[in-house]
C-alpha cells in the first residue's frame, strides 16, 4: 500500500470501551484500518478480539455501556468530502443520515435481526422512506426489485411475507435486499454466513461478490473463517484482542502471512489434505478476556517466538515492510532481537501420530433405523402427522475406527445419534451392539434398566459445552458420577480417577473441585470428554463436538480427540457439519440427507470421486483457505433441506438436484455398491460424471523471513 | 385467521362448562339447601310454621327433590334455554332481574379501570426502560412496590377516610343520591363518571404498579435485541425505532397478561365494591353469600367467571391480531 | 482480584490461564446466588425487615405490652399516647420513660366522651418490666415483656386503642402472627400442590400434562375473589378458629398452586431438554437421581423465590377475607380481623390509629416484595 490509495474510509487509532462494573472493557484499543474504494476487506480473528465491536463502531451503534473513546473515522463519500463519524452525535440527524443510505450493515442471525412482528416489506420499505423521497409505491416496487435482485423467487408475493416464513438463507436475502436497496457506498456484514449450512454461505457469498462487483460497492466482511477470507477478501485485516496485528492482500497474507498469530490460525485449521492424518498445530491457550489483556504484546501467552522481558513489555510498534504490508510484531522492528529462529519446535514431531489398527469387526450394526417424532394439534394434542427425522438409516462401525457422519442443519445427523444412545426409543429398526466378548445385543429392543451397561461402552460428548455440563455440580461430581452410579469406583478411589481423567484430557487434576463456570468452552469441552471416558467406554458418540468452538481451540479439541483415540482404541461415531473436519478426522464417511444415508464410502474415495449428486455440492461449497483455490463454477444448491415432516418423493434431494430425471420423482433409490467399498443411494450414480475435491497442497510453508 | 378465531370459540365451551359445574357445587357446598333457607326465613319473618309435608311439596317443586346431576341439568338448561337463573330468595325476584345491571356495572368498572391502567403503565414503563437506573425510574418503581403492597380495600378505606375527614364529602357509591333511581341519561351516565374515577384509581393501583414492571422489564430485555440494533443501522430516529419495535415486541407479554389482569380486576372489583358500596356485583354476591341466597350468589360467581372467560377471548383474540407469529401458528 | 465483589463469576476473573484457586472457581450455586443477592440494596432491606418481622411475631408475648384480648371499656377509643424517654424534672433530666395520662372531655354535639391525653399526668413506663405471665414459644413460663406500664393498671396505649379499648399496639404484633404465618402455611400448601402436579406434568408429559394444563388454565380463569368468598361463606359459623385457619390456607391454595405448578412444569421443560440432563441419563442414573440432583437443585432457587413472591398475595387475601368478615374472626387476631374495626366511616373518623394494623400488612408485603424481587434476580447465577 505504498502508492497512495484511494480509500472510502479511513479508521485512525480507534478505542471503544465498555464501561462495565467489574472494569472497563477495552474490545477495541488501538485499531487502524483503511477500506478501500469498490474493494473487499476482509477482517478476520476468533471470538472475542472486538471484530463485531469495532465494525458497530462506524455506524456508532455500539450496545450500552459501549462507547468510542478516542480514535477518527474518516468515511470519504466523494472527492474532497470528508464526515469524521467518530465525532458525530450517535443520536444525530447527520449520522442518521449516513446510516442505512451511505453505510449499511448485515448481522450474523437474520431471524433475530429482523422483526418478526412486521413482513420484510415493511422492514424494507421504511429503510427506503426514511432516505429517499418516494412514495409508498415506488418504495414498494424498489423493495421488490431488490428482493428480485438476492433471488428471492416470486419476490412481489415475498414482499409480504414475515421472517419466520423464510428460510434461513431467504432471511439472510432479505436482509442483504434490505441493506443493498438503498445503494450504499460501504456494506458491512458482521459475520453474515456463520449461521447458515455451506452450501447456503456459499450461495450468500456468491451475491455478495456479484452485488459487489455490480453496483461498485466496498464491502467489509467480518469472520472467523479463514476459508470465507479466501473466498471473497480482497485485502485482509488480522485482529487479537482489539487491534489490527497484520494487514496486507489476500493472496500476501494467505501465501506469506507474517504475524504470528496468523501463521498460527492459518495453521490450526484443518486442510481438506487427504495424504495424512496429521496432528493439527494448535494455537495454545485461548483468547483472553479484554479485562486480562496481557501487558506488552498481547499475543506473548500464546505465541511461540515470544521472548521473555520483551514481547511482553513492549507494545510492538505498526511496522510497515517494504511490500507496502502493516504489521503488529517485535519481530519486524530491527531494534529487538526477537525471531521466528528463537523457536525450536521439532515441527516433525508434531506430524507423529500412532498408527491405528482398524478391526474387520464390525461393533454396531445399524439397520433400517428409524425415529419418528409424531407432530401434534388441537385441545387434545391429536397426532396429525410424523416428523421422519431418522427414516430407514443402515451402516455399520467397525471396531477402531472413525465413522463420519455429515449432512446439512436439519437432515437427522444429531437425532440417529441420540437413536443410537437410545435418548430416544426408536421406532423401528435395529442396532446390533457386539460386546467385548463377542456376544451380540440388539440395542433398540433393550429396555432403560438392561440399557445400563452398555452406557458404560457406548458413550456420548455433546455440542453445547456449556448446556451438557451442569453449572451446579462440581467437576469430580460430573466426571465421576458414572463411577458413582454403577457402583464402579467409590471413596478416595473414585477421586483418584476423576484426577487421572482430568490428567487425560490435559486439565491439571487440581481442578477437581471447581464448578464448569471456572472453565473455557475447550476446558469445558474437556471436562465433556472426560466424562465420556470415564467408564472406559469403546465406542464413542461425538454429536459436533467441536462446532461451538474457535478454530484454535477446535485444534486442541480434535487433537485431543485423535491422541485418546490411538491410546485407549477408541470407535467414534464423530457426527459434523464441517466437512474439513470430518475429512481430518474421520476413516470413513457417510453422507445424510433428510433422514437417510445417501452415500457412504472410506474418506479419501468419497472425497475424490463422490457418486451422489448431494455430495458432490457439499464438496463444492467447502471453502478452502487458499485464496487461489477459489472456486469459479461451484455448483449452487438452491433452495433448502426438505421438510422431514413431508419429504419429497422418490428421491429426497430430487427437487434441488441438478442430474434430477422423471424417475427420482417416483423411484425411491436404496443404498448399493456403486465402486468397490462405496455404497450410494442415487439411480445414476454410474452414469455420472461427479467431480470430488482437488487435493490441495499443503499451503506454502513458512519460511523464516 | 378465521380458523383461530373458531378454534378460541370451541375451548370456551369446556371451560364455561367447568365455569358452571363449580357455581353449582357452591351453590350447594352450604349445609342444607334452598328450602331449608326458605323455610328458616318464613319462620323469623312471619314465624309460620311450615309442615314436613308442604316441605316436601316446596322440594319437588323446585325439583330439590332430584339428584344434585339432575338439578344441575336442570339449572344450566334453565339458564341456556330461557336466561332463567333461578329466583333470589332474599329479594324475592328472578335473579336474572337483579345480576344484568349488575353485572354490566362490573364490567364498566373493570374495563374502566383497564384503560386507566394502560393509560398511566404504558408511559411510566417506557420512561422507566428508557432512561433506566435515572431518578424517574427508581421513583417509578419505588411508587409502583408501594402500589403493589396496599390491599385494594386498604386504599379505599384510606381514600374513604381522607375524603370524608378532609373534604367532608362521602365517596361511596357510583351515582349522586339523585340519579340512583333516575332513568338513564346523559346526565347519568356524566355522574356516573364523576364517581366512577375513585373506584377506577384505587382497581388500578396495583395493575398499574404490576404493568409499570412488567413492561420495564420487557423493554429492557427487547431493547438489547439484534433488530433494535439493525433498525437503528438503517438511520431511523431513536423514538420511532424504540416505538415501532422494541415496545411493539415487549407490548406482546403485555397484551397475553391482560387477561390476568382483567381478572383480577373483576375479581378486585368485588371487594372494592363492597368498601365503597358501589352497584356492582361484588356486594350483591357478598350479601347472597350471608344470606345464603344460594342461586343469586351462584349466578353472581358463574357470571362473573363468564365475564373473566370472555375476557380471555379477547386478549387471546388481540394477540393474535398484533402476533403474526400466533397467527400463523 | 475483585472476584469476591462480582456476582456473576465472570470469564475475567475466572481467566483459567491463572492457576489460583480463587474461591469463586469452586464456589457452589448457593454462594453464587448469595453474592449476587448481596448487591441487590433494598432485596437486603427487604430480607431484614421480614426476618424482623417473623421474629417479634414469634416472640409477640415478649414485645406486646398486653395479651391481645385484654380489653378496658373505660378506654374506649383513647388515642395514641407520645413515648418519652427523658423526663423533665426540676433536678433536671432524668432517665424515665414515661407516658401521658388521658382526661375526658365530653363531647356535646356528638353526645359522647372523648378521650383526649393529658399533658399534666406521667405514668411512668419501662423496659423489660414485668407483666402478664405467657410462656416463651409456649413452653418456658416468663413474664417479661420489652415494655410496659410500671403499675399495671395504668393505662399505655402507644398506637391507641379500638372500640372495647384494647391495645392496638400489642394486638398488631399479634395479628403478625397468624396473618404472616398464614401466608407461609398457605404458600407451603400450593407448593405442595403445585410441585407435585407441575412435576408429574412436566417430567411425564403427554395427556397427563395436557388435563393439568387445562385446569390450571381453567382455574386461573375464575376471579379469585368471588371463588373465596364464595368457599369462605361456606364455612359454617360454628367452626372452631383453629380448623377456620386450615380452611382459609386451604382455599387461598386452590388457586395459589396453579402460578407454582406452572413454575415448576416450566422448568421441567426446560431442564429436560438440557444436554446435562441428557448426559445424567447417560451416565445411568435413574428417574429419581435425575430429578433430585440433576433437576431440582437447578430450579430451586428459583421456585424459593416464586414462593417468596406468592406470600404477600396470600396475606393480603387473608387480610381481605378476614376484613370482609367471611375469613377468620374474632377471638383470634389477625390483621384483617383487626382491620374490620375499621370497616365503618364513622369508627376511622373517630379513630384514624385503627389504620396500624394496615401499615403492618403494607409494610410485610413490601419487604417480601423486595426479598422476591432480589432473590428471582440472582436465582440464576449462570446467566
Amino acid at each position: 500500500m505504498s502508492t497512495p490509495v484511494d480509500n472510502l474510509l479511513e479508521i485512525n487509532n480507534l478505542h471503544t470501551h465498555f464501561f462495565t462494573d467489574e472494569g472497563v472493557v477495552k474490545a477495541v484499543d488501538g485499531v487502524n484500518l483503511a477500506i478501500p474504494r469498490g474493494k473487499t476487506l476482509c477482517v478476520v480473528g476468533e471470538s472475542g478480539c472486538g471484530k463485531s465491536v469495532m465494525a458497530r463502531s462506524i455506524l456508532q451503534v455500539v450496545d450500552r455501556p459501549g462507547r468510542i473513546v478516542e480514535g477518527d473515522i474518516l468515511f470519504k463519500p466523494g472527492a474532497g468530502e470528508t464526515t469524521d463519524l467518530a465525532k458525530l452525535d450517535p443520536h444525530s440527524r447527520e449520522i442518521r443520515a449516513i446510516r442505512g443510505k451511505d453505510i449499511t450493515m448485515i448481522f450474523q442471525e437474520p431471524m433475530t435481526s429482523l422483526s418478526p412482528l412486521y413482513t420484510i416489506g415493511n422492514q424494507i420499505i421504511e429503510a427506503i422512506r426514511w432516505h429517499m423521497p418516494v412514495s409508498k409505491q415506488e418504495a414498494r416496487q424498489m423493495t421488490i426489485e431488490a428482493l428480485r435482485k438476492v433471488g428471492i423467487p416470486r419476490p412481489d408475493e415475498l414482499v409480504d411475507a414475515y421472517t419466520f416464513e423464510l428460510s434461513g438463507g431467504m432471511r439472510q436475502r432479505a436482509m442483504i435486499a434490505m441493506a443493498l436497496v438503498c445503494e450504499p457506498k460501504l456494506l458491512i456484514a458482521d459475520e453474515p454466513t456463520t449461521a447458515l449450512d455451506v452450501t447456503t454461505q456459499a450461495n450468500i457469498l456468491d451475491l455478495i461478490r456479484e452485488l459487489q462487483t455490480e453496483m461498485g460497492m466496498s464491502v467489509m466482511f467480518i469472520t472467523h473463517d479463514l476459508g470465507v477470507v479466501a473466498e471473497i477478501a480482497d485485502e485482509v485485516a488480522v485482529m487479537y484482542l482489539g487491534s489490527v496485528v497484520e494487514h496486507g492482500t489476500v493472496d500476501e497474507v494467505f501465501t506469506e502471512p507474517k504475524h504470528p498469530y496468523t501463521r498460527a490460525l492459518l495453521r490450526s485449521i484443518p486442510k481438506m489434505s487427504l495424504r495424512k492424518k496429521a496432528r493439527l498445530d494448535a494455537i495454545r491457550g485461548i483468547v483472553p478476556h479484554p479485562l486480562n489483556r496481557p501487558g506488552g504484546c498481547a499475543f506473548h501467552t500464546r505465541c511461540d517466538f515470544a521472548q521473555a522481558g520483551i514481547c511482553d513489555t513492549l507494545v510492538p510498534p505498526i511496522t510497515t515492510l517494504a511490500s507496502g504490508r502493516q504489521v503488529r510484531c517485535l519481530i519486524y522492528d530491527e531494534n529487538q532481537p526477537v525471531s521466528f529462529e528463537s523457536f525450536t519446535a521439532d515441527d516433525d514431531a508434531q506430524e507423529d501420530v500412532q498408527e491405528r489398527a482398524i478391526s474387520e469387526d464390525v461393533m454396531l450394526k445399524v439397520n433400517g433405523l428409524k425415529m419418528h417424532f409424531p407432530i401434534t394439534a388441537g385441545f387434545f394434542n391429536r397426532v396429525v402427522g410424523h416428523v421422519k427425522a431418522v427414516d430407514g438409516v443402515s451402516f455399520e462401525i467397525y471396531e477402531g475406527e472413525t465413522l463420519g457422519l455429515v449432512g446439512e442443519s436439519g437432515c437427522g445427523k444429531t437425532t440417529l445419534g441420540h437413536s443410537i444412545m437410545r435418548l430416544y426409543d426408536p421406532t423401528a429398526g435395529d442396532m446390533l451392539y457386539r460386546e467385548e466378548n463377542g456376544a451380540t445385543v440388539d440395542l433398540a429392543k433393550l429396555n432403560q434398566r438392561d440399557l445400563k451397561r452398555y452406557h458404560r461402552d457406548i458413550r456420548m460428548v455433546f455440542q453445547d459445552p456449556h448446556s451438557s455440563l451442569n453449572p451446579r455440580l462440581p467437576v469430580m461430581e460430573i466426571i465421576g458420577e458414572s463411577l458413582k452410579v454403577n457402583k464402579l469406583a467409590q471413596g478416595k478411589d473414585l477421586e483418584k480417577q476423576v484426577r487421572d481423567l482430568l490428567e487425560r484430557v490435559g486439565l491439571r487434576p487440581e481442578y477437581i473441585r471447581r464448578y464448569p463456570h471456572a472453565f473455557s468452552g475447550g476446558e469445558r469441552q474437556r471436562i465433556g470428554i472426560a466424562r465420556a471416558l470415564a467408564p472406559n467406554p469403546r465406542l464413542v458418540v461425538a454429536d459436533e463436538p467441536v462446532s461451538a468452538l474457535d478454530v484454535s481451540v477446535q485444534a486442541q479439541i480434535l487433537n485431543l480427540l485423535k491422541d485418546l483415540q490411538a491410546e485407549y482404541s477408541l470407535t467414534y461415531l464423530f457426527i459434523a457439519h464441517d466437512l474439513s473436519v470430518v475429512a481430518h478426522i474421520s476413516d470413513r464417511v457417510a453422507v445424510m440427507y433428510v433422514g437417510k444415508i445417501v452415500e457412504y464410502a472410506p474418506t479419501e474415495e468419497l472425497f475424490l470421486h463422490p457418486q451422489h449428486p448431494y455430495t458432490e455440492a457439499l464438496l463444492s461449497s467447502v471453502l478452502i483457505p487458499d485464496p487461489r483455490a477459489r472456486h469459479e463454477n461451484r455448483i449452487r444448491l438452491e433452495g433448502d433441506v426438505a421438510d422431514p415432516a413431508n419429504p419429497p418423493s422418490g428421491c429426497a434431494f430430487h427437487p434441488r438436484c441438478r442430474y434430477a430425471q422423471d424417475r427420482c420423482m417416483t423411484e425411491t433409490p436404496h443404498l448399493r455398491e456403486t465402486r468397490s467399498g462405496h455404497v450410494t443411494a442415487c439411480h445414476f450414480a454410474e452414469e455420472l460424471e461427479l467431480a470430488g475435491v482437488t487435493v490441495q497442497d499443503e499451503i506454502a510453508p513458512i519460511e523464516s523471513t | 385467521m378465521v380458523q383461530y378465531i373458531l378454534k378460541r370459540f370451541l375451548y370456551m365451551i369446556p371451560t364455561l362448562l367447568a365455569v358452571s359445574i363449580v357455581s353449582f357445587i357452591i351453590i350447594n357446598l352450604p349445609p342444607g339447601d334452598f328450602v331449608d333457607a326458605l323455610i328458616a326465613q318464613r319462620r323469623a319473618e312471619s314465624g309460620e310454621n311450615v309442615t314436613p309435608e308442604e316441605e316436601v311439596g316446596l322440594r319437588k317443586f323446585y325439583h330439590l327433590d332430584q339428584p344434585l346431576p339432575v338439578q344441575y341439568v336442570d339449572w344450566i338448561t334453565g339458564i341456556i334455554l330461557e336466561g332463567d337463573f333461578g329466583m333470589s330468595l332474599r329479594w324475592n325476584r328472578p335473579v336474572d332481574q337483579l345480576i344484568w345491571e349488575r353485572l354490566a356495572m362490573t364490567f364498566a368498572l373493570s374495563l374502566s379501570s383497564m384503560l386507566f391502567i394502560w393509560v398511566v403503565a404504558i408511559p411510566i414503563g417506557v420512561y422507566s426502560a428508557v432512561n433506566q437506573y435515572s431518578i424517574g425510574d427508581y421513583l417509578a418503581t419505588f411508587v409502583g412496590f408501594i402500589g403493589l403492597a396496599i390491599p385494594n380495600f386498604l386504599l379505599a378505606l384510606v381514600l374513604l377516610y381522607i375524603s370524608f375527614r378532609f373534604f367532608d364529602q362521602s365517596v361511596g357509591g357510583l351515582f349522586s343520591p339523585e340519579y340512583i333511581d333516575a332513568p338513564w341519561s346523559l346526565a347519568k351516565v356524566a355522574d356516573l363518571f364523576s364517581h366512577m374515577w375513585i373506584p377506577m384509581v384505587v382497581l388500578g393501583t396495583a395493575g398499574t404498579a404490576s404493568l409499570i414492571r412488567t413492561l420495564r422489564a420487557n423493554l429492557l430485555d427487547e431493547l438489547r435485541r439484534p433488530y433494535v440494533t439493525t433498525a437503528r443501522t438503517k438511520g431511523l430516529p431513536e423514538y420511532w425505532l424504540l416505538i415501532k419495535y422494541p415496545l411493539r415486541h415487549a407490548l406482546n407479554p403485555f397484551v397475553s397478561s391482560l387477561n390476568d389482569i382483567f381478572v383480577n380486576l373483576v375479581s378486585g372489583a368485588t371487594i372494592v365494591s363492597i368498601v365503597l358500596s358501589l352497584q356492582t356485583t361484588g356486594p350483591l354476591l357478598f350479601d347472597a353469600l350471608r344470606n345464603q341466597d344460594m342461586y343469586l350468589a351462584g349466578s353472581a360467581i358463574m357470571m362473573l367467571s363468564v365475564l373473566t372467560v370472555l375476557g380471555t377471548l379477547f386478549s387471546d383474540l388481540l394477540l393474535a391480531w398484533l402476533d403474526p407469529r400466533i397467527r400463523f401458528s | 482480584m475483585s472476584t469476591l465483589q462480582t456476582a456473576t463469576p465472570s470469564a475475567a476473573a475466572l481467566d483459567s490461564n491463572k492457576t489460583d484457586e480463587s474461591i469463586a472457581v469452586v464456589a457452589n450455586q448457593w454462594q453464587l446466588i448469595w453474592w449476587k443477592f448481596r448487591k441487590h440494596k433494598l432485596a437486603m432491606l427487604g430480607g431484614s425487615v421480614t426476618f424482623v418481622i417473623y421474629f417479634v411475631a414469634l416472640f409477640a408475648d415478649f414485645f406486646a405490652p398486653f395479651p391481645p384480648n385484654a380489653y378496658a371499656s373505660n378506654y374506649t377509643y383513647a388515642p395514641p399516647q407520645q413515648l418519652h424517654i427523658l423526663d423533665q424534672t426540676e433536678d433536671g433530666l432524668r432517665l424515665q420513660p414515661y407516658v401521658n395520662g388521658y382526661k375526658v372531655e365530653i363531647d356535646y354535639n356528638a353526645g359522647r366522651r372523648n378521650f383526649v391525653v393529658d399533658p399534666e399526668v406521667k405514668i411512668p413506663v419501662g423496659f423489660f418490666v414485668e407483666g402478664e405471665p405467657y410462656k416463651i414459644l409456649g413452653l418456658i413460663d416468663a413474664n417479661i415483656h420489652l415494655i410496659g406500664p410500671l403499675h399495671a393498671d395504668d393505662p399505655m396505649y402507644l398506637l391507641g386503642a379500638d372500640r372495647l379499648g384494647q391495645d392496638v399496639f400489642s394486638r398488631t404484633i399479634y395479628g403478625a402472627r397468624i396473618s404472616m404465618t398464614i401466608g407461609l402455611v398457605g404458600v407451603a400448601m400450593s407448593l405442595v400442590f403445585g410441585v407435585l402436579l407441575g412435576g408429574i406434568s412436566g417430567y411425564f408429559g403427554g395427556w397427563v400434562d395436557t388435563l393439568i394444563q387445562r385446569v390450571i388454565e381453567f382455574l386461573q380463569s375464575i376471579p379469585s375473589i368471588p371463588l373465596w368468598i364464595g368457599l369462605a361463606a361456606s364455612i359454617p359459623v360454628d367452626v372452631p378458629p383453629l380448623q377456620v385457619y386450615f380452611l382459609i390456607t386451604i382455599i387461598l391454595s386452590v388457586i395459589g398452586w396453579t402460578g407454582l405448578a406452572r413454575v415448576v412444569r416450566g422448568k421441567f421443560y426446560a431442564l429436560k431438554s438440557e444436554d446435562f440432563v441428557k448426559a445424567a441419563r447417560l451416565d445411568g442414573c435413574s428417574s429419581l437421581r435425575i430429578i433430585l440432583r440433576h433437576m431440582v437443585p437447578s430450579f430451586l432457587s428459583h421456585i424459593i423465590a416464586v414462593v417468596t413472591l406468592a406470600i404477600p398475595g396470600m396475606i393480603i387475601a387473608e387480610t381481605s377475607l378476614s376484613f370482609l368478615g367471611i375469613g377468620l374472626r374474632t377471638p383470634v387476631v389477625s390483621w384483617g380481623v383487626l382491620l374490620q374495626e375499621a370497616q365503618n366511616i364513622r369508627a376511622i373518623s373517630t379513630a384514624p390509629w385503627l389504620f396500624w394494623p394496615g401499615v403492618g400488612v403494607v409494610i410485610a408485603v413490601l419487604a417480601l416484595n423486595f426479598l422476591g424481587d432480589g432473590l428471582r434476580d440472582a436465582a440464576d447465577p449462570y446467566a
